[in-house]
């Protein structure tokens, strides 16, 4: 009842004098603890109708537990949440009374917060790759009465006429969204940033009016990033759906241009930020340009760059004083196909395929920079041994190791920091470290230290991922797939150092998308 | 002919098994070992609702659909929270329950059809009636065949329209990403429920059909090789979609009837016969694990 005549006041509630927002989100107090550490702290929030939010703190600070939350994929152990989406509010106190813990079919869950109008995106997007993209946007629409299985049957053509209207609108969708002709591909057939814009409808199709984006720009190059962010931009024009974001600091300063409010968690609890104070930040924030400005910062390297097939640049950043004519690794003419479609390498079926070909030399700085689905991570992969080859070779000095089995090339000296699934989500911290023989801790991870790996934040699990690879001895060639993804700015600046140090020491490769072309 | 007729009649039972089970595996993506249980309760509610009350074979086979998508909730509840690895583990659980209620519920002292003894325990239930509809008993295995046919087809129309609905889409989209399901507000628990007991309604169908001809049950129709025998039609010819599993059903139905025309003695086709189902699955699974005709891979 308290949690109702609040959120009436506070609907009531002009800002700046000029326009009236309905508050549609609050949450009150919400506390949260892992195995007894407490990630949140009483987190208070309000959020406004149209509104947009920048979701911000260091890795591990609960950035993901409260997006969580607030999306009903876990519920908090103390707090309360209340959403006034439509004429009925509706709300949630934690701890929950035993009637609602014995009742099936009245848990604070995804299903129910969606139904009340909210909707999420995921880091990894998570479209259904067995139907279409039509299909992926259509089968969101809520109400549907061919979903139960009795009317399917029984109310046939009714149902056959919804659902021709039902595919009108996401035909309609898609023709705002510019992807008219793309409609009927499947997920895996369109690039990222599409497939991201695609995820965003959908949550919209399915009714939503608070949603939760969670890491949009991720992962995308600079042209997936320019359709993601005029699909924020229309989203804004219209103020309709308020959008709360949690973007990795290599991203924020494009978000920024769009937030009005900006979230930020610190020692598990949330202090807000209005638009003046949104410029301000701005400045303190990194573009991804700025680890690779950091590292050429030195003049004392050059840097050369190579163009691969599909649009592909390895550039390489080489002492100026010495000579690179002993390669530790040469790729020629690499194939990789996944079925019949072809991930690296150029050509069709009709016509002779032409591979990859490049070769690493000794203590050389490598960054791949390649445009989404061009298969960066693939070809990572087939030279750590991960993902099988359909043609070429792999020596590394000068001995064939394409056939070799991963803990061969390992043991030769290659190591591989993945993007994603990289940690043993069964150990705890120190286990993973000494499976990987690594001692003493590194510093960057030391915090980390006692924990498991399965309570890690991502951006913590991405830091113990990258740190084990360049903490190994012994190791010839380093390679990292968007190392940076995930990680704060403390991280960033401390793995840059990092890298920079080890310039001229070990073989070095790193995969990014390609959107800092302008610095190198 | 009659041999002709014997294998069109068993050709119709193994697609109505096999498409059912495709409706969980194939688009639901659950591996379930318990629809032997399923197919051998709906044989067991038709011979006993059969020889003891004299029902015809219609109100039979609606009534062991109910019973099957009744208890169908002892696999489908558990499956709201268990996954993979684990749900397998849990509809083992539900066939050796299934099994163990069917051998144990017996009493050499109580009458055949008595509270206490309802199935005959491991002696099996013996000279099944033949099915009746509307007054009228099915001898000819011409007549039977035409009966199951009818049968069949509307069942097989019925899932075909289930299946290319919004709840088949749903199906998909759970079997592919539930949590991104249930992040557009579906309710995938419900969802879970229709299809386990749809799917366990029509193999107890089946069953009533399998009972109705065979005229002869026993506990080893719910055996866990039965379920394997089920899973492999699906294996071998492909889910999630709906010629993949009518294909597995009719190779695997030939299998043995092909080893029987090389005049391979009966005990030694018998394992001849689970060798070539043994090396149907291992090279299928290995090089084609959508099968031969389907669109999922089971992984």
């Amino acid at each position: 009842m308290k949690i109702a005549l609040q959120a009436e006041q506070a609907i009531s509630i002009v800002f700046k004098g000029k326009m009236e927002k309905r508050i549609i989100l609050v949450a009150e107090n919400i506390v949260k603890s892992f195995d007894g550490n407490k990630i949140l702290k009483g987190i208070n929030l309000t959020l406004q109708q149209g509104e947009f939010v920048l979701l911000r703190g260091d890795n591990g600070s609960g950035k993901t537990t409260l997006l969580n939350i607030l999306t009903g994929n876990l519920e908090p152990d103390s707090g309360k949440i209340m959403f006034a989406l439509d004429k009925d509010s509706e709300h949630f106190v934690f701890p929950n009374s035993w009637l609602s813990n014995i009742n099936p079919f009245n848990h604070f869950t995804p299903e129910r917060l969606s139904r009340e109008g909210v909707g999420r995106t995921w880091q990894e997007i998570r479209l259904f790759q067995s139907l279409n993209l039509r299909e992926n946007v259509s089968i969101a629409t809520p109400g549907q009465i061919g979903e139960n299985p009795f009317w399917a049957l029984f109310r046939y053509r009714s149902v056959r006429k919804q659902s021709n209207s039902v595919l009108k609108a996401a035909k309609a969708m898609f023709s705002k969204l510019g992807l008219e002709e793309r409609q009927g591909s499947h997920p895996d057939k369109i690039s990222l940033g599409q497939a991201k814009r695609v995820a965003m409808a959908r949550a919209i199709q399915a009714g939503a009016q608070v949603l939760y984006l969670d890491e949009p720009l991720s992962g995308l190059d600079s042209n997936g990033i320019k359709e993601v962010m005029g699909f924020l931009e229309d989203l804004r024009s219209k103020a309709i759906v308020s959008v709360v974001i949690v973007e990795h600091v290599l991203n924020v300063s494009h978000i920024m241009t769009l937030a009005d409010t900006i979230w930020t968690i610190t020692e598990g609890k949330i202090t807000c930020g209005d638009e003046e104070e949104t410029k301000q930040q701005n400045s303190f924030h990194i573009h991804g340009a700025d680890v690779l400005v950091k590292l050429t910062e030195d003049s004392t390297y050059k840097i050369v760059n190579q163009d691969l097939p599909g649009g592909a640049v390895l550039t390489r950043l080489r002492r100026e004083d010495s000579t690179y004519t002993e390669p530790i690794l040469e790729v020629r003419d690499l194939t990789v196909r996944r079925g019949n479609r072809l991930v690296i390498g150029e050509g069709s079926t009709s016509e002779a395929v032409k591979g990859v070909s490049f070769e690493l030399f000794k203590e050389e700085f490598i960054l791949l920079q390649a445009p989404n689905g061009w298969g960066k991570t693939t070809l990572l992969e087939a030279i750590a041994g991960i993902t099988s080859i359909s043609g070429g070779t792999i020596r590394m000095n000068g001995e064939a190791i394409e056939s070799l089995p991963v803990w061969e090339r390992v043991n030769k000296g290659i190591q591989y920091a993945q993007a994603r699934d990289h940690t043993f989500r069964g150990l705890s911290v120190n286990e993973a470290l000494n499976l990987s023989r690594i001692k003493p801790t590194p510093q960057a991870v030391a915090s980390l230290e006692g924990k498991n790996c399965a309570d890690l934040s991502g951006g913590e699990q991405q830091k113990l991922a990258v740190w084990s690879v360049l903490s190994t001895e012994h190791v010839k060639i380093i390679m990292m797939d968007e190392p940076f993804s995930a990680l704060d700015e403390v991280s960033v600046s401390k793995l840059a150092s990092k890298v920079k140090e080890m310039l001229g020491k070990k073989t070095i490769l790193i995969a990014v998308p390609n959107k800092i072309e302008k610095v190198v | 002919m009659d041999y002709l007729c014997h294998i069109l009649i068993y050709a119709v039972i193994y697609i109505l098994i096999s498409i059912s089970l495709n409706i969980i595996v194939g688009y639901g993506g659950m591996l379930t070992m318990a629809h032997a249980g399923f197919f051998a309760l709906g044989c067991y509610v038709y011979a006993v609702i059969t020889h003891v009350m004299g029902w015809e074979f219609i109100p039979a086979a609606v009534l062991a659909f109910m019973i099957s998508a009744f208890l169908s909730l002892g696999i489908s509840l558990p499956a709201w929270r268990f996954k993979k690895d684990f749900f397998i583990l849990l509809s083992l659980v539900v066939q050796v329950l299934l099994y163990s209620v069917f051998y144990n519920w017996y009493n050499e002292e109580a009458l055949f059809g008595s509270i206490y003894n309802m199935t005959n325990g491991p002696f099996g239930i013996a000279n099944i009636p033949q099915p009746t509809v509307f007054g009228w008993q099915l001898k000819e295995h011409g007549s039977i065949l035409f009966l199951y046919m009818c049968l069949g087809f509307v069942l097989l129309i019925i899932t075909k329209i289930l299946l290319k609905s919004p709840w088949g889409n749903l199906m998909i989209a759970v079997r592919d990403d539930e949590l991104a399901a249930r992040s557009l507000g579906k309710n995938t628990r419900i969802l879970k429920i229709e299809a386990f007991a749809i799917s366990c309604g029509i193999t107890a169908i089946a069953g009533t059909m399998y009972a109705a001809y065979a005229r002869y049950i026993d506990p080893s129709t719910a055996t866990i090789e039965e379920s394997i025998l089920m899973l492999s039609m699906i294996v071998v010819g492909g889910t999630g979609n709906f010629k993949g599993p009518v294909v597995g059903a009719i190779i695997l139905l030939l299998i043995p009837e092909a080893l029987r025309l090389i005049s391979i003695p009966d005990a030694i086709a018998a394992n001849v016969k689970l060798m070539v189902y043994g090396v149907l699955l291992v090279v299928l699974m290995h090089f084609r694990n959508q099968g031969i005709a389907g669109e999922y891979k089971i992984e």
